[in-house]
């Protein structure tokens, strides 16, 4: 057997208690593509920075062509590895065939000739057959698709054996995402080995020759593409059915004839943007006490959602809740009716890192209109910092929320135990609606239960919860009933415990 | 380990002064003068007699009031490089004030004029609050430039409008007697017992009101400030406001408590020195006090030093930038790695 051009043997990496990767075996030869599919949490970006030496392994190795590697990115680039990252990594400021010579002083020499810079990128952009239009634009101006060429280039300009490229068409329009597949298929018949890591079915199928499944930092299963279906797949990354306890609660209480329904959404629509999936015409009712999922591979419109119906997102349609009908692009409207948000980027949107965490605990405008004599927010308003104290107390009691003191930074705390809080403070005002977002990514299994507990609990008290999540055991785990969002769509309702046809629309294929 | 962050914001910033003034030692031994002769004139022109202190506490007062408004601005997101404008037309509008209702009763004049000034620095802030509010402009470059407006719009005044009777000097009238703040002899003007009644006002604000809450939560979060319903663009703006007030006011204190005219070259940089008070601080208004007490200090010193042991007063400037460079080091990442490697609960987690 010939040496492969990659070899990765026993591969382990783990985070204090978290295994990012369990030891993890690849050998791939050259002249292919290697598909590195999986959800996120499964382990793709700790092989992407192992392999790219951006960190180094608990135990095992990485071989290019036989030879091991040893040290940090710089080793890694020298013995053969190019990598793409998620988000570019390109100066503005500089033209594309002065980005192209950066950090490579060797392309360059002491002093930069302009007239140099351009007929290698020129030279370079024709070799590899990707264009990347005039050398001497800026980068700053140029669309996505453009920058993903010239990131692409720039790693080849280091002639590499391995391409590995981390989720590049994050950012790209349909028709750049079919310019860089026909580019990269040009680069493999050119006898590179380009390793793909997505979590977009789809596009695993469409361009690769084998696919590797990563689930919960362990390599599941490596196929070829040829002998697999979108739908196994789906399967095969979400994990088996038969592992999962089917929804263990009581089915919720239908409210009465009069009862206005929770929450009602008709022809909910967004606009794309850089990084922005569309909504379409999106449609949800939900009645008081019930539990709806929405499930769907990342980056189908789950952070669109929440952010269009929490009034953070300009959007088109009719959002009722109990009865009133929210006006778009207010957040404090949406708050006074009665929708709370447990955002999908917590330390983004749900948490200020420096603030306490008793005033983190009160960062939401009906809670701190609570605190106040008048019970509502004005310029003069007193803070009673003994009141926001106890409630906050109350809060970190009834959660069970892990602080060292109330009066610590909310960044000491670990990502559990912070989302605990905002969990609490999004139910502390009983609300109508709870919009959930992902709320137990990054939490062991005992935080994760907690939280499937709280949201079960708001639920039995009344609240309406919709719970975008990308973890199918968690939908099974504590939905009424579940759709399947897709591209910005929603396909369904599809019973929680029937995985194959959730794998199906998940991927889009029904 | 809260006492111990606590204290930590204490020793950081004297340690930075510290070492400010032994790195800036090294330059005057450098330049041959004997640093332990020019730090003990220093000293004692700032704190040494009944006149130093009184020259060291007039210093302070802008310094105090600029470095409040700085910090205010700082701890909700707003990067307010444009004290020294506000200030300047602070000082403006209380001059232009003090001349016109000078003939009303006694009790009305300086607190109108006080007003007056307080208005038109919040007015001046307000240009680039609106700006970045509603068009995303950068305050930094905003506030930077309109400094540069104010300073020219003084020099119009004093030159045309404003100009003194006799028309000799491009300086203004002296103020009326009763725009003028009560003084002791030994110049202490009622400004800095004014600077100093803010300083716990500020921290009120700042820690006990919903207002100073949303200004330190849109500090450290806008995004998640925005999705908790309160609005961080208004808080954003109502923060511009009070800074550039409080610039103002500073500028009719020094008008009205210390110079009685308006002048060119009015202000010697206190809006500038003031982000330095700030930093020093903390962005703390307590903080605030200490360090503008150890600015106004040096200020105070500086000339008694320049006097008696011949170094350039602007030797101060020296200390000042160093005391930040200082501080930066103290905060930077470097440290901060140092630090965890080094301390005890770091190595025991990388035991586990």
């Amino acid at each position: 057997m010939t040496t492969p051009r990659l070899a990765v043997h026993g591969l382990a990496k783990r985070y204090g208690a978290t295994v990012a990767l369990a030891p993890l075996d690849l050998a791939l030869s050259p002249g292919r593509i290697h598909g590195v599919l999986g959800e996120n949490g499964a382990g793709k970006s700790t092989l992407v920075r192992l392999i790219a030496g951006v960190v180094g392994p608990d135990q095992g190795t990485i071989a290019i062509d036989g030879v091991t590697l040893r040290g940090g990115p710089r080793a890694a680039r020298s013995a053969g590895i190019g990598v793409v990252h998620q988000h570019f990594a390109l100066v503005g400021a500089l033209t594309v065939a002065e980005n192209l010579a950066l950090g490579r002083p060797e392309a360059t020499g002491a002093w930069l000739a302009p007239a140099r810079l351009e007929a290698e990128a020129r030279a370079l952009a024709s070799a590899h057959g990707l264009d990347i239009g005039d050398p001497n634009a800026p980068c700053g101006a140029l669309p996505v698709g453009t920058l993903a060429r010239v990131e692409i280039l720039r790693a080849l300009s280091a002639r590499p054996r391995v391409l590995l490229l981390d989720e590049p068409t994050a950012v790209l329009a349909p028709a750049e995402i079919d310019e860089l597949f026909a580019s990269l298929r040009r680069l493999r018949d050119q006898g590179l080995l380009v390793l793909f890591v997505t979590h977009k079915l789809e596009e695993a199928l469409g361009l690769c020759d084998a696919v590797s499944v990563l689930r919960g930092g362990g390599l599941v299963t490596t196929v070829a593409a040829r002998a697999t279906t979108a739908r196994e797949l789906a399967h095969v990354m979400v994990g088996d059915s038969s592992s999962v306890a089917g929804a263990a609660r009581p089915p919720a209480v239908r409210p009465a004839a009069s009862e206005p329904f929770a929450l009602v959404v008709q022809d909910l629509a967004t606009d794309a943007g850089v990084g922005r999936t569309a909504l379409d015409r999106i449609g949800v009712t939900l009645a008081a006490g019930e539990i709806c999922g929405v499930a769907g591979v990342d980056g189908n419109g789950q952070d669109e959602i929440a952010s269009a119906l929490a009034g953070a997102l300009p959007r088109r349609g009719t959002v009722v809740v109990h009865g009133r009908t929210l006006a778009p692009g207010d957040v404090g409207a949406a708050l006074d009716a009665g929708l709370a948000l447990i955002p999908g980027d917590r330390r983004r949107e749900g948490l200020a890192s420096g603030l306490t965490v008793w005033e983190n605990a009160c960062l939401a405008a009906p809670l701190l209109a609570r605190l106040t004599r008048t019970g509502k927010i004005t310029w003069r308003a007193r803070l009673d910092v003994g009141r926001a104290r106890a409630f906050a107390a109350d809060l970190v009691r009834s959660y069970r929320v892990r602080a060292p003191s109330l009066e610590h930074p909310i960044a000491a705390l670990s990502g559990g135990n912070q989302q605990r809080v905002v969990i609490g403070r999004a139910l502390a005002t009983a609300p109508r609606v709870l919009v959930a977002v992902n709320p137990t990514r990054g939490l062991d299994i005992a935080a994760t239960a907690h939280v499937h507990a709280m949201l079960v609990a708001a639920a039995a008290a009344g609240t309406a919860v919709l719970l975008l999540s990308t973890d199918l055991d968690e939908l099974a785990a504590v939905s009424d009933r579940l759709v399947v969002l897709y591209r910005g769509r929603i396909a369904g309702p599809v019973a929680p415990s029937d995985r194959a046809r959730i794998g199906a629309l998940m991927a889009g294929l029904a | 380990m809260r006492i111990a962050a606590r204290l930590r914001a204490l020793v950081v910033p004297m340690a930075a002064c510290i070492a400010a003034v032994l790195a800036s030692s090294m330059i005057l031994l450098a330049a041959g003068a004997d640093p332990l002769h020019a730090l003990g004139t220093l000293v004692a022109g700032a704190l040494g007699d009944r006149f130093a202190l009184a020259d060291t506490l007039i210093k302070t007062c802008p310094l105090l009031l600029t470095g409040l408004a700085v910090a205010i601005a700082f701890r909700s997101g707003v990067w307010n490089i444009g004290a020294e404008g506000q200030l300047l037309m602070g000082a403006l509008a209380a001059t232009a004030a003090a001349s016109l209702v000078g003939a009303l009763p006694a009790a009305l004049v300086v607190p109108l004029t006080l007003a007056a000034g307080v208005a038109a620095g919040a007015c001046w802030a307000a240009i680039a609050a609106v700006l970045k509010v509603r068009r995303n402009v950068s305050e930094v470059i905003a506030t930077i430039m309109l400094n540069f407006v104010a300073a020219r719009l003084v020099g119009f005044a004093v030159h045309g409008p404003l100009m003194e009777s006799a028309a000799r000097y491009p300086q203004s009238d002296p103020l009326p007697a009763a725009a003028r703040l009560p003084a002791t002899t030994d110049g202490l003007h009622m400004g800095i017992l004014l600077a100093l009644l803010l300083v716990p006002a500020a921290w009120f604000v700042l820690y006990r009101s919903q207002l100073g809450f949303r200004w330190r939560a849109t500090g450290d979060n806008p995004e998640a400030t925005r999705i908790a319903g309160l609005a961080p663009d208004h808080a954003m703006l109502a923060a511009m406001l009070v800074s550039g007030g409080l610039a103002g006011l500073a500028g009719a204190v020094e008008v009205t408590g210390l110079t009685g005219r308006l002048f060119e070259q009015f202000s010697g940089g206190q809006g500038y020195t003031a982000i330095a008070v700030a930093l020093l601080a903390r962005l703390h208004p307590v903080g605030v006090a200490a360090s503008a007490l150890f600015f106004g200090a040096l200020a105070a010193g500086s000339g008694a030093m320049q006097r008696s042991a011949g170094v350039p007063a602007v030797f101060v400037a020296i200390v000042q930038a160093t005391v930040i460079l200082a501080l930066l080091v103290a905060d930077s990442p470097w440290l901060a790695r140092a630090r965890i490697k080094t301390s005890p609960a770091a190595r025991s987690a990388e035991a586990a």
